[in-house]
This record gives C-alpha cells, structure tokens and sequence, in this order.
C-alpha cells in the first residue's frame, strides 16, 4: 500500500510540474502525447507495486533474435 | 527543426560519441571470458569492424546532411513505412538506455546492498532527467568535462598497478579458435562501437566551422573510436596482466583489479575511482541515449517541444528496467548471446538498406552541397 502512494505521489509531482505549463501553452499535440506517456507509465508502475506478473520482455526478445537466427540458418543449409 | 535550438561542434560529438562507447565499458570483461589472452587483439579487430560501420553511416549522413534520422527514414521510406521503422529504431535507444540503467543500479548496489535497487534506478534517471531537460548543449558540455577525467583514471591506474602487473599473462596468445575469436570481436564492435549509430539522431545539430560537414564528422568520429579504442586496450592489458586468467570468473574485472592497488601502504582503496568511471559513462550514455528517444518522440508525433515527454519517459525507463534483468549476469550473457544479432539491423541492415533505396529512388531531390565520405 505504501508504494502504491509513493508511486501515486511521484506521478502527481510530474503532473503539477508539467501539467500548469503545458496548459498555458495549449499546445493540443503536446497535452496528448504527454498524458498518454504519463498514464501509461503510471499503469505499468502501478501493474508493478501490485506484483502483477508480467510477460517476459526480455525472455521474448532473446527467443526472437534466436529464432530469427535459427530460420536464417535453417535456410542457409538448405541452399 | 525547432524542437532543439543547441548546437554541437564536431569535439563535443567526439566527446560525445566517446561517452557512448566508454559507457560499455564493462563489455571488455565479458569479451575477456571468451577471447582470455587474445580479448586485445578481438578489441582491434573490432576497432576495424566499427570503422566498416561508419564508413556505411557517413555515407547515409553524405545523402541528407541536415536530417536526422527520423527524417531520413521518412523521406526514404514514405510516412508509414519511415514511421514504422522510426519507432523501432526508438525502441532500440530506449532498450539501450533501460539495459544501460539497471546495469549501473545493480552495481551500485553491490557498494551500497542495505539500499533498495530502486532508489539508485530512480535517482539516476531524475539526474539524466535533468541532463536531457536542460539540452543536447548540456549533455555535451559534461562529456567535455567528464570524458578527460575518465581516461586520466584509466591511465592512473595502469600505472599504479605497474608493480603488480605480469606480463607473462598474456601468453599463450592466439589461442582463441577462430570462431571464438571472431565472435568476440563481433560481440565488442556491435555492443560498444555499433551504438554510435545514436549520432545519425544529432546529425543537424552539429555546426559545420568551415569547410565540409561529412569531412569534419569523419574525423570527429575517427577521433573518438581510436581514444575508445586505446582506453580499452588499456583497461584490458591492465586488467589480465594483474588478474590473469582469473579475468574470465570474476564480476567486475576492473573493479577487482584497481582494488589491488596499494602503494606504500598510503594509496590504496582506489576502487571508488572505478565506481566514479562508471557512473560518470552510463550518466553520459543514458541521458543521450534518452535525450534521443524523447526527441525522436516529439518528432514522430509531430510535437512542438520535447520536454514534456521527459519525466514520463523516464517513468518508463525505470518501469522497464525493472522488467529487463534481475542480475547484472542475465545482462552478459544478452550481450554475449544475443545483442550482437539484435543490434545487426539497426547498426548495419537499415542504414544499408536506406542507402539502396535512396539510389535506386535518385533522392534526395535537391541535394544541398551533399558529398559521400
């Protein structure tokens, strides 16, 4: 639970810090792309502190590079 | 482009590029487990092999000498197929900086091990935060200063360490297997001089001086891998004359080795000064490599300024860090295993490939005073 705040805490900091200036700007683009980039790493960072387990990221790129490597092999000796 | 104003000389890219190669310092030591004696040779061997992929960069660089390459690829590839591509190089830097970001968090907490993992992961990227807020300007004024004193730890330590060190070492030499030997020399170019493709990023914000740009990047980038390449070619023949065959089982070669040092009694305890190396190189690396993906957002989606991407990108580098790598040792063994193949596309294939397709497509249009290196 603790985390969970401090977390919550960390990104409202973000948000009050950017937040104000970008509105006073008003630049549409820029409100959008930095509250999808905020909300989704607010829910990743949530996802975390709760201990939801996630898909090995770099489980699957190594099995995807050695897959990649695999075929380009397999095709080579077949020619 | 507006969305940064600074402006690099040629030096500040050395520098720059410098801190981008020192960053992956620690890679000599994983090259040591598998070359041993000959890790010297596979370094200058792959010092060659980097020098083949600037030769490709530069030549890309020749064709649009005022893009940078989110640009390039929209120009080249059309704007679906360039954004695409885009967001891959993008992940690329990002996955670079994450890796780069848990890799100095784990070893500080091997100095520090009361303290949570998280804590030197988030005060790290609140650091390169700043760095990347304050500009491409700053983040090369440090390399300036930072890069110098870097080398001079380098040669210090060699130095004190002169009594210790066993030169006999270093033989039998060439006994590495050719396969051993050229996958190793592939393992160093990709992993240290490969990630210099990140300039194709900083490509108009370097200012001419006089004379040919492409020319003036040419011996910045030269300049910058031969200084890359002695400094590992110092820390190695320092690392195995002193630590000798043990190099290949220990953590942290370096770190080993300069804590042998003991001069009279007086100067000893130097590893802090190994620690300061690091942490200065992955400071340089990270906040540019992450000054690259917050700027190559801002341009894909077309934004006005980049800074207000850089606290919730550094939000989710720290997220994914967390996710990549629980040990320092997965990290080795991705770099040994499987970067070398992964990295291939991004270093090689696609500048290549955008070479080819800016020929047979006769672009750029209008070249402006562009000249291949």
């Amino acid at each position: 639970m603790i985390n969970l705040i401090i977390i919550t805490g960390i990104y409202f900091i973000i948000l009050l810090f950017e937040g104000p200036g970008l509105l006073l700007k008003g630049h549409i683009r820029d409100i959008t792309f930095f509250s999808i980039l905020w909300l989704l790493a607010y829910t990743i960072s949530i996802l975390i502190a709760l201990d939801v387990p996630f898909p090995p990221l770099q489980e699957g790129i190594e099995t995807a590079v050695i897959y990649v490597i695999n075929m380009i092999k397999g095709i080579i000796l077949l020619f | 482009m507006n969305l940064e104003k600074g402006k690099i000389s040629t030096l500040e890219l050395s520098f720059l590029m410098l801190g981008v190669m020192l960053g992956a310092l620690q890679v000599t030591g994983s090259a040591a487990v598998l070359a041993k004696q000959d890790t010297g040779l596979t370094i200058l061997a792959a010092f060659f092999e980097g020098l083949m992929m600037v030769l490709i960069w530069l030549r890309l660089m020749g064709k649009f000498p005022d893009k940078n390459l989110v640009q390039i690829n929209e120009i080249v590839f059309g704007p679906f197929l360039g954004k695409l591509i885009t967001i891959s190089y993008l992940w690329f830097f990002f996955h670079i900086t994450s890796a780069n970001l848990i890799l100095i968090s784990n070893f500080i907490s091997i100095i520090l091990p009361e303290t949570p993992l998280i804590v030197f992961t988030i005060v790290f990227t609140i650091v390169c935060a700043s760095a990347v807020r304050n500009g491409l300007e700053i983040i090369a004024r440090c390399s300036v200063v930072l890069i110098p004193i870097t080398i001079m730890v380098i040669i210090v330590s060699f130095f004190l360490l002169l009594n210790r060190a066993d030169f006999s070492n270093f033989l039998p030499l060439f006994q590495t297997p050719p396969q051993e030997f050229f996958k190793t020399t592939h393992i160093v170019s990709t992993v240290t001089y490969g990630e210099v493709v990140v300039f194709l990023m900083l490509i108009p914000f370097i200012t001419k001086g006089k004379g040919d740009k492409v020319l003036a990047v040419r011996k910045a980038l030269i300049l910058s891998f031969g200084l890359a390449t002695f400094s590992f070619l110092v820390v190695i023949i320092r690392n195995i004359s002193v630590l000798g065959s043990t190099i290949s089982i220990l953590y942290r070669p370096s770190f080993q080795a300069v804590r042998l040092i003991n001069i009279a009694e007086f100067l000893s305890r130097m590893e802090i000064l190994i620690v300061l190396n690091e942490l200065t190189m992955s400071f340089l690396k990270i906040s540019l490599m992450y000054y690259v993906v917050v700027l190559g957002l801002a341009q894909l989606f077309k934004m006005k300024s980049y800074l207000p991407l850089v606290l919730p990108t550094g939000g989710l580098l720290i997220n994914i860090s967390i996710l990549l790598f629980d040990f320092s040792l997965e990290y080795n063994n991705f770099a040994t295993e499987v970067f070398p193949y992964y990295s291939l596309p991004f270093e090689v294939f696609i500048p290549l490939l955008t070479i080819v397709i800016t020929k047979l497509r006769g672009l750029p249009k209008e070249r402006e005073g562009s000249i291949s290196p």
